[in-house]
């Protein structure tokens, strides 16, 4: 039994294992992370083996308070694009050193659109009617990104302490790009 | 006698006719201002009236004639005439008859004389008679007004009596009262003939008496002439009552009935362009009151394209109310294209309708010749305006079209710069991730058509931006020479071909002048990338010094061909040194500069101290081996979007647009750029700029400045003023240590306690470190070869060569590591970030390095942090609230340069004064030595390199930052 048990925990932390290539895998494909994340996976050592889990964590919460943030700037009457962008930067920022790039890319279309409200900068004319649409259109890309980022990576995240959690080794992705 | 008084009698009948007739009898007519045709009789018979045109309402016409004043002036003024020429008839009649009775009586006294004394008197008698005329009945024809003189009608002849019989013989006397009652009898029948006509005259008179029938007999005749006129005329004439409908209209060219248009309006009766024009005017006039001209052209399916000019005028009832309009049109179109001698006789048939339109019952007011011809004069004149307004509104249009196609490029540019350097960042990162060869090379050609494509739409920006003239300039001291030097070395760094790279600024160019650097290295970016994409072999150089102030910019053009000259035998003179190996040149190059250097030195200074804030005019060639230019091609090399020919843009590639770009910077800063090129052997780009050269109040601080470094750092000191950088070809490596010897020294002297690491200056070395050059030479390419495969943040495009080269190095550095590793723990690092989780991961990266980092959250307190205490290597953030990461650097430098941290405080950064002075006197050995400061772009164009190392940074790593790209940055600068 005893062994039988072992063995099924030993079976069981291999499918879990392949379950996390498959599934990180998966991400990757689909282009929900990038090799930024390896570089988190790759910085987790035995002195610090929840790395990742904190990072990640803290870019979850940094990212709510962000995006709250955000919504609520485009609330206001005016809309302070200066403190949109600063913000998008904020979160374009940790979405690049998570390695979240759909995130990332979104926020670049995101202030890519701030930059063009700076009309100054251009000498032509570069008008868009409805600035404030055209923000909450990009914020609700961002929040849509983020969140299926969110979803997947918490699964991926539990999934390893699970791996964890049966004795097993969580698989390092290098092969995966 | 006798016969003379009957040959005399017509000559008195006609005496006797002219005082007669009243001379005001012609006046009647003249009213009309119509000749009395008289002898032009038969014209009338000849004249064939169509009726046909005149469409006339009647009922309208008695309306009018009832209703309206003028109609009724007019009736007033028919009547007035025939009542004057009825007065005048009946004059003439009453004279007649005057005349008759005078005679009769006459005739009775002469009877009687005879009577009583026709023994005496035989003869004598009817002699003074006078002959009598009557008036022709035509009378009733008043434009033919001029009696017929029926001569011989009734005239009583003086008979004389020839009498046969011997005179008082009973014979004689019967005979001559036979013969006196014959004469009375012929008397009283001739008495009886005058009755007779009188009573005729008298008849007749009261035949024609009625006046309405006499009025639309005058009325008929007028329409006749007037139609007589009227009938080539391309004349309209109508009238509309006030709803606009048509109650009369004459037209020569009817091609519709009398049921078509009485009754109808314009709007009805036909369609097209300008139809609704007139009937608004019309209505327009007849609101108004006041009668109107307009020039209007038709175009309709019922006449095709006309111009008319069109009177109108109201019409208005006795009330004062208007109750129509009369109007009249004329046809205008072709008068401007007609010959002179056309237009004449357009002209006369104008005037003549014009006449005859004046007496056409006064529709219209009269119309001046003379006005109609100056008219036609302004018409023509209008013609012209109006064609050049429209070539106008062409061109204005075309440059509109070609403003906005203009702002769309620049807009889609923009558009798609964004999602593109995302593709361009993606593909940078996914190079960093383990890939195979192929894979790599793949990757490879993405990046650089990538870049491709993000240059051309920065150029588009920049262009568009020159264009707008939103193109600011920043003035800002900078080192014409570091320029050079960074320009070459970003180069280098992306040579693919075996090319010399040279620089050399002449000593007299000052060590800092002010300018818009980030423009200068643009504009010398370009011209070299251009100089090396079209040169194969042989070299490509970049020539700084200073040349007097143009007279005139613009003269340029003139002074080009003999500087060409002197350029081009500038060149084949480099050209000679190029066949030589690069050392020789070398050492050739570095003996020049070192014999200058001092002295160089201190005539800067000087002429420094005599101007305040002097202007100076740096000539800057850009000469290259390559393929030159053909001449026809010199002429839109400027040009946006121009290459030399269709085949240099297959062979070449690249957008076109970077000389235009250049060109137009460099105007904007006030100077200007030529070329001069030989086909086959080589081009040269030069533009000549004014800098100004930092006042006195500066150029303080660049004295403490040069102190400064003369007392820390010779080496440094060298390097500000060494004129002369070569990158020569062959070996990468050495290409790559020359980038990176230009740091290093700097970053670290006081460690090695000697200017020995400044062997590796990019270019030839001061004659006091020569002796090192040799033995340093190898351990520095060594270094430089750590270093290496940090050369891609650079630039992406590698050779193959190189890649392999970097391999290599890698294995070398990692031998290295081991030692580094030990002896850095004691660098201090210093993180610039606001960002939580980057700062997480950067920290868990050093940590797993083996450094520790202190972290500060944006550039003021970095400011800050560094005012406490010293570091080794600071790792900056670019963007980033309060103070970005390019400030802080350019204060952070302002400290080493200056030793004070004024900079900072005038910036706002609330400095600890106490620290800062107890620590100063201990500290100011370390700290005035230049920190290597490490920008961590995004790798967005806004945080450029360029901006970058303008802002004083040394080197830059891009974001999301990688373990292998700090490894190599904390390597290269932790030794």
């Amino acid at each position: 039994m005893e062994i039988g048990g072992e063995y099924l925990e030993i079976l069981g932390s291999s499918i879990l294992m392949t379950d996390y290539l498959e599934y990180s895998n998966a991400l990757f494909r689909e282009g929900l992370l990038d090799g930024q994340f390896i570089q988190l996976q790759m910085l987790r050592d035995d002195s610090n083996p929840d790395f990742v889990v904190e990072v990640v964590t803290l870019f979850f919460e940094d990212s709510q308070r962000i995006l709250n943030e955000l919504s609520k700037t485009l609330d206001e009457q005016n809309v302070d694009f200066k403190k949109i962008d600063a913000n998008v930067h904020q979160l374009k920022g940790s979405s690049s050193s998570i390695g979240a790039q759909r995130v990332r890319n979104a926020c670049i279309a995101f202030r890519s659109f701030c930059d063009a409200q700076d009309v100054e900068s251009y000498g032509f004319c570069f008008f868009v009617l409805f600035p404030d649409q055209m923000c909450l259109r990009c914020l609700q890309q961002v929040k849509q990104e983020y969140l299926l980022v969110k979803n997947k990576l918490e699964a991926l995240l539990r999934l390893e302490q699970q791996i964890v959690a049966a004795g097993g080794v969580v698989p390092t992705l290098n092969d995966v790009s | 006698m006798g016969c003379e008084m009957e040959s005399d009698q017509p000559e008195d009948l006609d005496v006797v006719l002219t005082s007669m007739w009243p001379e005001d009898m012609n006046e009647a007519g003249r009213q009309f201002n119509v000749e009395r045709p008289g002898g032009d009789q038969d014209m009338l018979e000849e004249v064939t009236i169509n009726k046909e045109p005149n469409i006339v309402d009647f009922q309208r016409l008695m309306e009018l004639t009832n209703y309206s004043d003028k109609g009724n002036w007019q009736l007033a003024k028919l009547v007035k005439n025939w009542e004057f020429k009825q007065a005048n008839v009946v004059r003439l009649l009453k004279e007649e008859l005057d005349q008759l009775s005078k005679q009769q009586q006459e005739v009775e006294l002469k009877k009687l004389e005879i009577l009583e004394e026709h023994r005496f008197e035989k003869d004598g008698y009817g002699g003074d008679k006078r002959p009598i005329s009557i008036l022709d009945e035509n009378l009733r024809y008043l434009y033919q007004d001029a009696p017929k003189r029926r001569k011989d009608d009734v005239v009583s002849q003086g008979e004389i009596v020839a009498i046969d019989a011997e005179y008082d013989s009973v014979v004689y006397w019967k005979q001559r009262a036979m013969h006196l009652e014959k004469l009375l009898e012929a008397s009283l029948q001739r008495e009886q003939v005058l009755v007779e006509k009188l009573q005729e005259s008298i008849e007749s008179l009261e035949r024609q008496s009625t006046p309405v029938e006499e009025l639309s007999q005058v009325l008929k005749r007028a329409d006749n002439f007037l139609h007589f006129v009227l009938q080539n005329a391309p004349v309209v004439i109508g009238h509309q009552d006030k709803d606009m409908r048509y109650r009369f209209i004459f037209n020569h060219f009817p091609t519709l009935g009398e049921q078509d248009i009485i009754g109808k309006t314009d709007v009805e009766i036909f369609t097209g362009a300008g139809v609704k024009e007139s009937q608004d005017f019309k209505k327009e006039v007849l609101e108004r009151g006041l009668p109107a001209k307009r020039e209007i052209t038709f175009e309709t399916e019922l006449f095709g394209s006309k111009t008319f000019l069109i009177y109108v005028e109201p019409v208005f009832s006795k009330a004062g109310e208007t109750i129509g309009v009369n109007y009249m049109g004329m046809e205008v179109t072709d008068q401007v294209l007609f010959h002179p001698s056309t237009f004449r006789v357009i002209t006369q048939s104008k005037k003549l309708v014009a006449s005859s339109l004046t007496t056409l019952c006064c529709v219209m007011t009269p119309m001046q010749v003379r006005k109609r011809e100056k008219m036609a004069k302004l018409r023509e004149e209008i013609a012209v305006q109006k064609a050049k307004e429209t070539e106008l509104n062409k061109t204005i249009h075309i440059t509109e079209e070609t403003m906005r196609a203009k702002q769309m490029l620049a807009t889609m540019s923009h558009e798609i710069r964004s999602p593109l350097s995302g593709v361009v960042s993606m593909t940078e990162i996914l190079a960093t991730t383990n890939l195979d060869k192929e894979q790599r090379q793949l990757l490879k050609v993405m990046l650089s058509s990538g870049d491709l494509v993000l240059q051309l739409i920065n150029d588009i920006l920049d262009l568009s931006k020159v264009e707008s003239g939103v193109m600011k300039l920043e003035a800002a001291k900078f080192r014409p020479r570091e320029v050079v030097k960074h320009v070459l070395q970003t180069a280098a760094a992306s040579l693919q071909k075996l090319l010399t790279l040279e620089g050399h600024v002449a000593e007299d160019v000052p060590i800092e002048v002010i300018g818009d650097v980030l423009r200068i290295r643009q504009i010398l970016t370009n011209l070299i990338s251009n100089a090396i994409k079209f040169t194969h072999e042989g070299k490509v150089g970049i020539n700084l010094y200073v040349v007097p102030e143009p007279s005139d910019v613009n003269e340029h053009g003139s002074e080009k061909k003999s500087r060409d000259q002197s350029t081009l035998s500038a060149n084949t003179n480099g050209n000679g040194h190029a066949d030589n190996s690069p050392s020789c040149e070398e050492s050739e190059l570095n003996d020049t500069s070192c014999d200058q250097n001092g002295d160089q030195m201190d005539q800067d200074k000087e002429s420094r101290m005599k101007a305040e804030e002097r202007i100076v005019w740096i000539r800057c060639d850009v000469y290259d081996t390559g393929i030159g230019i053909p001449e026809h091609a010199m002429s839109t090399l400027f040009k946006k979007y121009m290459q030399v020919g269709a085949d240099t843009a297959r062979k070449y590639g690249g957008t076109g647009l970077g000389l235009a770009i250049c060109k137009q910077l460099v105007e904007l800063m006030g100077g200007y750029l030529t070329v001069s090129s030989v086909e086959q052997h080589g081009s040269t780009f030069t533009f000549v700029l004014p800098y100004k050269v930092s006042s006195a109040s500066d150029s303080d601080d660049t004295e403490e400045l040069s102190d400064t470094y003369q007392l820390g750092d010779d080496g440094y000191d060298d390097d500000l003023n060494s004129g002369v950088f070569l990158f020569p070809p062959r070996t990468l490596g050495t290409l790559f240590s020359s980038q990176i010897n230009g740091r290093i020294p700097k970053l670290l002297p006081n460690s090695y306690g000697n200017n020995c690491n400044d062997l590796l200056e990019d270019s030839p070395l001061p004659c006091s470190n020569k002796e090192g050059t040799s033995e340093e030479g190898s351990d520095s390419s060594g270094g430089a070869m750590e270093t290496a495969s940090s050369v891609p943040d650079i630039d992406n495009i590698r050779p193959v060569a190189q890649q392999e080269q970097e391999t290599a190095s890698e294995c070398s550095s990692t031998n290295r590591t081991g030692v580094e590793k030990s002896e850095t723990k004691q660098h201090k690092i210093l993180l610039v970030e606001d960002n939580k989780i980057n700062i997480m991961v950067a920290k868990s990266m050093t940590k797993q390095l083996g450094y520790a980092i202190d972290v500060v959250s944006n550039g003021a307190e970095a400011v800050k942090a560094l005012q406490r205490s010293s570091y080794h290597l600071i790792l900056m953030d670019v963007c980033m609230p309060v103070m970005d990461g390019l400030q802080a650097t350019r204060l952070i430098r302002s400290f080493e340069e200056t030793g004070s941290w004024d900079e900072a405080v005038k910036a706002g950064v609330e400095m600890e004064t106490t620290s800062h002075q107890s620590c100063s006197t201990s500290q100011v050995e370390e700290t005035r030595k230049r920190v290597p400061i490490v920008a961590m772009t995004a790798n967005t164009v806004s945080e450029s390199a360029d901006e970058c190392y303008a802002n004083g940074m040394d080197s830059f790593v891009s974001k999301p930052i990688t373990l292998q790209s700090l490894k190599q940055c904390l390597q290269r600068y932790l030794v």
